[in-house]
């Protein structure tokens, strides 16, 4: 289990989306750091750990938010199995369908995000507009961020994950 | 299924059961967002120093250049300009610190049944579809939910949930938040409603009621929420059509909702009177 990276992880990306990307990012739509990075993860690993990063990537999202806490724990887990159902020697050897396939988890994360907001907050959302504006670019900025990040934490799961050897 | 799988299955079920319940009692009882202050806590020295130090790269980056001769004169006084620069950034927030607080013992002066607290604005929230910031007093300030939030400017929103060192205020804009309130010259009332795409919205005004733009947005007081007479913003457009049974206008507020750094909770106001009312239910009851 890699929790020792992905708690601190998760945390400083939480607050970094919190206190940095939200208020000084200058364009319509935000990129999300914690749903990239833990579904990146899971995408890896298609065994528990990449559950319990979504869980706690989850956790940490909703500490910097009107939402109710363990719900996006609950979608992020959701897409983090969906992304394991398939090899993980596929999403390493096709960088598009890595690429893809988490811009599929991540607008399901965003639709599951709107129907917290609209369940516990009460919000009145305009969807074209909502969709248009907000979703599409974000998932536009995840997935260019999914590309670099996903060589720095394949890097990181190799590192953590040495193939074994057979003698 | 194989092993492997089956395990995967447990943890998942396990840990969606957790997180499902996790959303019931914090919907139930509210326990958990007071428990999540801890994890704020270390990041409040943080989060300013993020803030100031966006600032001053900000600030320098208008410094002009010049490349001719006596370069070392040229290097020494460009560090000067730079160190000065920074002192004037510094200097500028401290001054703007003072304006605000100065505007808000004024408020106090003005308002002398009001208790007001100062927090500063730590992060905003990580969602896209929730207007929410969170600020760095909390239960421990005497802060409650419910608490209305206002700057120099007007109203900027209502404290949502605390902790013992944190609260989480949602903004005039946030598309949940709904403030009753009238507009200045004509005594129009309705609700003032956020919306998603910034900006608000004043719906449910009566079709007879008249609203002209340019027309200030108060606070009513209506309800109890808020204290009363508290600016929301002004009018920009009204849009009345016979089919409908209400008016709508939109509403620009004079608060700048993305720069927002330092604002200040009522912790206690003196409410519209309603105990008017606790008497018609009463007589209503007893007749019926």
């Amino acid at each position: 289990m890699t929790l020792q990276y992905g708690i601190p992880l998760t945390l400083i990306a939480a607050f970094l989306q919190a206190a940095v990307v939200v208020p000084f990012w200058p364009l319509v739509g935000k990129p999300d750091l914690v749903p990239v990075i833990v579904l990146l993860w899971a995408a890896f690993d298609r065994r528990e750990e990449g559950l319990v990063w979504a869980f706690i990537g989850g956790l940490f999202i909703d500490v910097f938010s009107g939402l109710p806490i363990g719900g996006s724990s609950a979608l992020l887990m959701v897409i983090a199995v969906i992304l394991g159902a398939v090899e993980t020697r596929v999403y390493r050897s096709n960088t598009w369908f890595l690429l893809g396939s988490l811009g599929f988890g991540l607008l399901f994360f965003h639709l599951g995000q709107i129907a917290l907001s609209i369940f516990f907050n009460g919000s009145a959302i305009p969807w074209r507009y909502t969709l248009l504006n907000i979703t599409l670019p974000a998932l536009l900025f995840d997935v260019i961020l999914a590309a670099p990040l996903s060589w720095l934490l394949g890097l990181l799961y190799e590192r953590t994950h040495p193939r074994g050897v057979k003698i | 299924m194989r092993r492997r799988d089956r395990s995967t299955l447990m943890v998942l079920g396990g840990l969606l059961l957790l997180a499902l319940l996790l959303v019931v009692i914090e919907q139930r009882t509210g326990l958990l967002r007071p428990l999540t202050g801890l994890i704020l806590s270390p990041f409040k020295p943080a989060g300013d120093a993020a803030i100031t130090g966006a600032a001053s790269l900000a600030s320098d980056a208008g410094i002009e250049r010049d490349p001719a001769a006596m370069q070392e004169r040229i290097l020494d006084l460009e560090s000067t300009i730079a160190e000065l620069q920074v002192e004037i950034v510094s200097l500028r927030e401290i001054q703007q610190d003072y304006d605000r607080l100065a505007q808000v013992a004024d408020y106090l002066s003005e308002n002398t049944d009001q208790a007001l607290v100062t927090a500063d604005v730590i992060a905003r929230d990580t969602s896209s579809y929730l207007r929410w910031v969170i600020i760095n007093r909390g239960a421990r300030d005497g802060i409650r939910v419910g608490n209305p939030v206002i700057n120099e400017l007007g109203l900027v929103g209502q404290v949502e949930e605390i902790a013992a060192n944190a609260a989480w205020v949602r903004l005039a804009i946030d598309p949940g938040s709904a403030v009753n309130a009238f507009t200045q010259k004509t005594r129009a009332e309705g609700t003032v409603i956020g919306l998603l795409q910034g900006g608000m919205q004043m719906t449910l005004i009566p079709q007879e009621s008249l609203v002209e733009v340019g027309d200030m947005v108060l606070t009513s007081g209506l309800g109890g929420l808020f204290p009363a007479n508290i600016v929301i913003g002004q009018v920009t457009s009204v849009r009345k059509q016979q089919a409908e049974l209400f008016q709508t206008a939109e509403i620009r507020s004079i608060v700048a909702f993305n720069e927002l750094d330092i604002v200040s909770v009522i912790t206690d106001f003196t409410p519209i009177d309603t105990s008017i009312f606790d008497d018609v239910i009463e007589a209503e009851s007893e007749g019926g």
